[in-house]
């Protein structure tokens, strides 16, 4: 069973719209999740009831304010449980163990909880599946070939069991059992019979040698819950009707994993046993530090890189017939991801970072697999990506780059469906709902007929048209590209007609019809609805967990810093951690 | 520590462990069919050979005109109907009569029986057996009701719509490794190859209800679970086994000490770590390997779709490794998800199986590659009957003869989502107890009856419903599987 952490708030409304669309119709928004649309499910969609914000399903975004905030004292959800990602797990491991940790590839199968099959709903955690029998034998078996590798080494196991020869063994263990124990569960270990339960392990072990001792209590702590998870308990001291506040120690875990993505250095854990990250300005000073660090550098990059789902870009499939290039040049997705993450860099680090140049920047980057793209020759070899600024309506920072344009493609055709739910679901934070159960088959490519005409039936058909009318009039307006995210002049042979709207049920405060994809950047970047998704995916992306309503004044925090900063997204990271979300969590 | 198994046959093993230690690697070994001749373990020469099951799961339907016998005229006008029955009939199946998808299997003809009218109606039935709306999308449903006969739980899984849970019911492959899987290192083994999405799209096998065997799809993975033990001495597999009591004795104690501190919702799904950390604890037992392992398979990425012809065949091999070798004798495997947006470049259809099954039945193009699509996947089924086929058992017989290999699909016509006439075939002769070469027609049956009689044939006569109650009428009968 999955556990879905849900707003239930939304859910009467998207559940009118739901019925409202049941109906076959032709096309299909990605019924089971395709492997190269958005699926179903960019961040929040096809979860029952998941909140699609404030602007969200069927009512007026732009009228309503979207994060009440009235309370004066903390209050915040809490986090559930969270699984160390694979990413996290390998990091931690790394942390503790270093060069001696083994591949695991092989231990952990590619069964994991965290497959990416289900666009940023896995991505960012938000979906917590329940372990299996097979997780845990996997981690069964990682913890053994780890434990194994660390007692092996002689360097290895003199470091994390230290004992002057002389000193009792078991003396040593106990001491390896607190220090150790409490790298690995980011907590201290103090409790008596914390302590004697990892002992026993010990003599049991210890029977054979001491060192088979330590391994077994490696192995043991390895598959604990307490490293496998981020456990959050709070203080049990309140901080308000609804909140109590976090210890010092799962602030330390929730910066390090959220900001490095692994268990905190030896600064976090000393400011931690100080009580020094109790107060947001102690939490705002190791933020400054971590984010100078080479581990969080990339931190904003990565959250855009997942907006559009960057790392699936390798498995998209494409037609030979229809796009030769994408088969032909074994190079291309690699540079499609290259250029997107040189591009997330100059928005960051030249442009400031403003949701301006994301959605507007007319700066595209070059390597020689793409001059085709823009008739450049800029692009003189594989590796270095050169900045080029390509004519006005060109390019439109995020909504051309080509691995996008790329993922939101069929194999032989640009669907506009799928850009139009990317806009939807990702950038306007709504919930589409899913397809219905019986969609029959796209008319196939034809010459002399345009995806546009492919898709009439879409406004003919009233059982299509009310849920299609909220994706394919805004993907008609991204038309100037096509399923690589190249320039195309025509589409079935005729001139493209790239005048888009957004309409329907679903509303949003930048309604109405806009020409091509300038048109529709203008729209998102005057949009408060966008810059409020921007910060809701963000806090999903961070928290792992979808925003709820005693979140309210936490976001509105996040959202007020992010506004005041020029909407620009390098503020996020600090809004983050000085909201009442980040040090908080409710009363249970 | 006094229940390891010991190996049985030590003469087979030396000989056995001879074999296969010449072989320069698991590539080598797994193309080549050297080794399958041999001998397999799991029973002491003496006995009978053991009997075994192998279920086969396929996804979004396939073409009803190529796949039953005297279907084919069909095609052209309506490829997903075929004439059915008012009562059973029994027709002997010959390679002339098979349809197109089905040809590739025309060596084995005498080993198969074909089934036409056994629906899976307990996707859509309450517990009286009237029909109902059940929980989960129409590919949903399928793989959590093709070996169980029950249908899905509520719950919160998406993906292929939805919501819906996992099975509500004991799968059939769990039934029967329960009986006869106490005595090998696995009680059962669940292959697939890429199956993702989710549950309960990508599992098939329950141990009970909302107990999924989740299938392992990266060979690399199934090869270190069958071989981890290779090569220990039983002093070392019984400290092996010790050291893991006291670990798994650890972690209940420190899961029971830490969850009274947590929200409802997270000592939930610590209940489920810990119900995994149980089963381990009890499985302990049985874990000594027979085989000597050969070479590892290389590594490929089993997320991506090229690699599915060769994975599937890998996992194929693997599966009868661990048959020969007396690892189990029960598996399962699934060809991708339920709902599977696979591509098929490699059978000559590129185009993403599930949105293909929706096609139009008059949209010949596509038609013709969901055929393709359906006879790559029984060239492969006819990999696995060649490799069961040569495989000698201790008793002399072939490993074929004493299996029991059910091949299903979620759904029988894709466009239309029916779980009418999902194309079943049985292969192989479980030790007698069933007649093959056989083309069995009934009037609608609910497929319950037809895991009646799987569970039958594998010798459990005390078996006389399966899944849901209201649905299952006993076994098949008038034609029976044992004719």
């Amino acid at each position: 069973m999955m556990t879905h952490r849900i707003q239930v708030s939304a859910l009467a409304a998207g559940a009118t719209i739901l019925l409202s669309c049941f109906a076959a119709c032709v096309g299909n928004i990605g019924d089971g999740g395709s492997d190269i649309g958005p699926g179903a499910g960019g961040p929040g969609s096809s979860q029952p009831g998941s909140s699609s914000g404030g602007g969200g399903t069927g009512s007026s975004g732009s009228s309503v304010d979207a994060f009440p905030c009235t309370s004066s004292t903390p209050s915040s959800a809490s986090t559930p449980l969270l699984l160390l990602t694979r990413a996290q797990y390998a990091n931690t491991l790394q942390g503790l163990f270093g060069a001696v940790t083994p591949n695991l590839d092989s231990a952990l199968g590619a069964n994991d909880a965290y497959q990416v099959t289900d666009g940023q709903t896995a991505q960012f955690g938000l979906i917590q599946a329940n372990i299996d029998l097979s997780s845990v034998t996997n981690y069964q078996t990682a913890a053994e070939l780890v434990a194994a590798a660390a007692v092996g080494d002689a360097a290895t196991l003199a470091s994390i069991d230290p004992c002057a020869s002389g000193m009792d063994k078991r003396t040593c263990a106990q001491n390896f059992v607190q220090s150790f124990g409490s790298l690995a569960y980011r907590a201290p270990l103090t409790d008596p019979a914390d302590i004697a339960r990892h002992m026993a392990l010990y003599d049991a072990g210890a029977m054979v040698s001491d060192a088979h001792g330590i391994e077994l209590v490696l192995r043991g702590m390895l598959q604990s819950p307490r490293f496998l998870y981020r456990v959050e308990i709070g203080t049990g001291q309140a901080a308000g009707p609804t909140a109590v506040q976090l210890s010092p120690y799962e602030v330390a875990a929730r910066l390090s994993y959220v900001l490095w993505n692994t268990l905190p250095d030896a600064t976090l854990t000393q400011a931690a046993a100080a009580g020094a990250l109790t107060t947001k300005d102690q939490v705002s000073a190791q933020l400054t530090r971590m984010l100078q660090d080479p581990k969080g550098q990339n931190l904003v990059r990565g959250f855009l890189e997942d907006l559009i789902e960057l790392s699936g870009l390798p498995s998209a499939v494409k037609d030979p017939g229809t796009y030769p290039a994408w088969t032909k040049v074994a190079t291309l997705p690699a540079s499609m991801q290259g250029q997107a993450q040189a591009f997330f860099d100059d928005v960051l680090n030249q442009q400031g970072g403003t949701l301006t140049a994301l959605l507007t920047s007319p700066d595209v980057f070059v390597n020689s697999d793409l001059n085709s793209y823009y008739g450049t020759t800029a692009g003189n070899t594989l590796t270095t990506f050169q900045k080029v600024s390509v004519p006005a309506g060109q390019a439109s920072g995020i909504l051309t780059l080509p691995a996008l344009l790329t993922l939101m493609a069929k194999p032989n055709q640009p669907w506009p469906i799928y850009r139009g739910k990317f806009v939807r679901e990702v950038l306007l934070c709504q919930d589409l709902p899913s397809p219905p159960p019986n969609v029959p088959m796209p008319p196939a490519v034809e010459a002399g007929v345009s995806v546009r005409e492919r898709l009439s039936e879409h406004e003919t058909n009233p059982a299509c048209s009310s849920c299609h009318t909220l994706m394919d009039p805004i993907g008609f307006g991204f038309g100037d590209y096509d399923g690589l995210g190249r320039l195309q002049t025509t589409d079935g042979n005729q001139a493209i007609d790239v005048s888009g709207n957004i309409e329907g049920s679903f509303k949003t405060d930048i309604d109405g019809p806009f020409t091509g994809i300038t048109g529709l950047a203008s729209k998102l970047v005057g949009s408060t609805q966008v810059r409020q998704c921007v910060a809701r995916q963000w806090f999903r992306y961070t928290m792992s967990r979808y925003e709820q309503q005693a979140d309210n004044c936490s976001m509105k925090s996040i959202d007020d810093a992010f506004h005041k900063a020029n909407d620009s997204v390098s503020v996020l990271p600090a809004a983050l951690v000085q909201s009442d979300a980040f040090l908080y969590r409710s009363v249970q | 520590m006094s229940n390891v198994r010991e190996p049985i046959d030590h003469r087979t093993k030396v000989s056995r462990r001879r074999l296969l230690g010449g072989m320069s690697g698991l590539a080598v070994l797994l193309t080549s069919p050297v080794w399958k001749v041999a001998t397999a373990f799991g029973a002491d020469a003496s006995a009978p050979a053991a009997r075994r099951f192998i279920g086969l799961f396929s996804a979004n339907g396939t073409i009803a005109a190529e796949f039953f016998p005297g279907c084919s005229g069909n095609v052209s006008n309506s490829p997903n109907h075929c004439q059915g029955v008012n009562s059973g009939t029994d027709t002997p199946l010959t390679a002339a009569s098979l349809g197109r998808i089905l040809t590739p299997l025309a060596a084995h003809v005498s080993q198969m029986i074909v089934l036409q009218g056994v629906d899976m109606i307990s996707t859509v039935s309450d517990q009286l057996g009237t029909m109902t709306n059940k929980p989960g999308g129409p590919h949903m449903k399928g793989p959590g009701a093709m070996l169980t006969g029950g249908s899905l739980l509520t719950g919160s899984y998406q993906g292929a719509g939805g919501p819906a849970g996992n099975a509500d019911h004991i799968s059939v492959d769990a039934v029967i490794a329960q009986r006869i899987g106490t005595k090998t290192t696995f009680p059962s083994l669940e292959f697939a190859v890429r199956a993702i999405g989710g549950h309960p799209l990508d599992v098939s096998s329950y141990a009970a209800a909302n107990q999924p065997n989740v299938p392992i799809m990266d060979p690399v993975q199934m090869y270190s679970k069958m071989f981890a033990n290779s090569g220990l001495s039983s002093t070392q597999l019984q400290g092996l086994l010790a050291d893991r009591k006291s670990v798994l004795d650890f972690l209940q104690a420190d899961i029971a000490a830490l969850k009274p501190k947590l929200t409802t919702s997270d000592q939930t799904r610590l209940e489920a770590h810990l119900t995994g950390i149980r089963t381990l604890e009890q499985s302990l037992s049985n874990s000594a390997v027979a085989c000597k392992a050969p070479t590892a398979p290389s590594a490929l990425d089993p997320m991506d779709m090229a690699n599915f012809p060769t994975i599937t065949k890998t996992q194929l091999d693997l599966m009868v490794l661990a048959h020969s070798c007396g690892m189990t004798n029960v598996s399962t495997f699934m060809f991708a998800n339920a709902d599977s947006w696979q591509y098929y470049p490699f059978a000559g259809a590129n185009e993403e199986h599930h949105t293909t099954s929706h096609c139009d039945d008059h949209d010949s193009a596509n038609i013709e590659n969901l055929i393709l699509m359906n006879i790559w996947q029984a060239q492969q089924v006819n990999y696995l009957m060649d490799q069961l086929a040569a495989t000698v058992e201790t008793d002399g017989s072939k490993m074929l003869d004493n299996s029991l290999i059910l091949w299903g699909n979620e759904l029988g016509v894709g466009n239309t989502h029916s779980y009418q006439n999902i194309p079943w075939v049985i292969f192989g002769g479980a030790g007698g107890a069933i007649k093959s070469g056989r083309f069995l027609q009934y009037p609608g049956v609910p497929h319950n009856n037809l895991l009646v009689s799987i569970c039958n044939a594998m010798g459990f006569s005390d078996v006389t419903t399966f899944g849901i109650p209201g649905v299952c009428t006993g076994p098949l009968a008038s034609p029976s599987l044992s004719g």
